[in-house]
């Protein structure tokens, strides 16, 4: 319980720090990525496992988003398997650029659960500063980050980036 | 154009997810087959979970090591003289049984990348669950730049290591959990150990050895002078080889 709180208040802080002007990615743009995620929770694309059969409607949902909010939209990518299961990932892109990545699947099972606790943050944090360039890879960052970059970079073909 | 990944591969083997991050140019599909190929022959070969590998034979006394692939001799050699580099801090048979593991991985995928080498690819980063192999530098830069993990801070890193033509292991209580969580003693407190060097299977053997055995009782990391550490204390203070190319980020 502690170390959920703390990992709450961690990202909390990191929010906090990602939208503050001097230490942040996001600066001006905050506003517009707030509503990425409602748009998203609106129009949920596939989660974790294949999509079931769709009832023939008006096509089957698309795997982008459409954006919504001048150029703020979020790509769902490609799950792939870890050791301990399941990695899925969401980016949000603003003006063009990568601005949050959102695990929507992860491993459950009390191991690995054990582990993401300390890496999906990690993880997410090590995505967004790849592409400001700070980090190639990140070491100790334990064994599903394969899983989670192949998810990310997924997302990131199908946006286009 | 983010590049977070231009060319990558993940392949599930050895227990673990190895990426491949190639860089400049055409995708080597035939020099990353034959290298993917490697590593799951060396899965089959020197894994103690599978009943038939040459490891589980020799362990049971069914193959002699002078019968086996001679890599096997190569690779058990190695842990031998880590094992008394290390003065037994380093142990291929923890329980008795032989088991390699803790040098097999990151020596594989120092070998995997000499395949990518030979097929003239020079720049390359192959990550093995955090443990590194960096070959080369990526476009617009001299270095590959690698941040280790704060072992106590999610989300956080506690700096940067420059890599090209060397790698890096990691080892801690976070991530490898029981496996190695037989440390004990108020001088240690050690929360991780990364050791950066020119071979990955030496540097994950020694960042194993260090970690359980504490910095203080470590001395014979002098002995191995082409490897530095970089020591994460449980209240987050750095300890570091004068040579180790690190950066540390701001608490």
């Amino acid at each position: 319980m502690q170390r959920t709180l703390s990992l709450i208040g961690l990202l909390v802080i990191g929010i906090l720090l990602l939208f503050n002007p001097d230490t942040g990615l996001v600066t001006a743009v905050a506003s517009d990525v707030a509503v990425a995620r409602p748009v998203t929770a609106e129009a949920p694309t596939t989660t974790g496992e294949p999509p079931p059969p769709e009832v023939p409607t008006a096509g089957s949902p698309p795997t982008t988003t459409p954006p919504t909010t001048l150029g703020t939209y979020s790509v769902l990518g490609e799950s792939f398997p870890s050791e301990f299961g399941l990695f899925q990932v969401e980016i949000v892109i603003e003006s063009g650029e990568m601005v949050d990545v959102i695990t929507v699947s992860e491993p459950t099972d009390r191991k690995s659960k054990r582990i993401n606790q300390a890496a999906i943050p990690v993880y997410e944090e090590a995505a967004i500063s790849t592409q400001s360039a700070e980090f190639d890879a990140v070491s100790g960052a334990t064994v599903t980050w394969g899983a989670y970059t192949a998810s990310l970079q997924s997302a990131l073909d199908e946006a286009g980036l | 154009m983010i590049g977070i990944m231009p060319l990558t591969h993940v392949e599930q083997v050895m227990g673990t997810a190895v990426l491949f991050d190639i860089r400049g140019g055409q995708f080597p599909q035939d020099a990353l087959d034959e290298a993917v190929a490697l590593l799951h022959w060396v899965d089959a070969t020197f894994s103690v979970h599978r009943h038939d590998s040459e490891i589980s034979q020799i362990s049971r006394g069914e193959l002699v090591v002078a019968d086996a692939d001679p890599r096997v001799w190569e690779v058990l050699a190695a842990c031998e003289a880590l094992q008394r580099g290390t003065n037994g801090a380093f142990d291929h048979r923890p329980n008795g049984d032989l088991d390699p593991s803790g040098y097999v991985k990151g020596w594989a995928i120092g070998v995997a990348a000499g395949v990518l080498t030979g097929h003239g690819i020079a720049s390359f980063l192959i990550s093995a669950g955090g443990d590194i192999v960096a070959r080369g530098a990526p476009e617009e830069a001299d270095r590959w730049r690698v941040g280790i993990q704060d072992p106590g801070k999610p989300g956080s890193t506690v700096g940067t290591v420059e890599l090209r033509e060397n790698a890096i292991a990691t080892s801690g209580q976070y991530q490898r959990g029981p496996h190695i969580w037989g440390v004990t003693g108020e001088d240690q407190e050690l929360a991780s150990v990364s050791i950066v060097g020119p071979d990955l299977g030496i540097a994950d053997a020694l960042a194993t050895a260090v970690f359980a055995s504490g910095l203080r009782d470590a001395g014979w990391l002098a002995d191995f002078p082409d490897y530095a550490f970089i020591a994460v204390t449980s209240d987050r203070r750095i300890l570091r080889s004068p040579d180790a190319p690190f950066v540390g980020t701001e608490a």
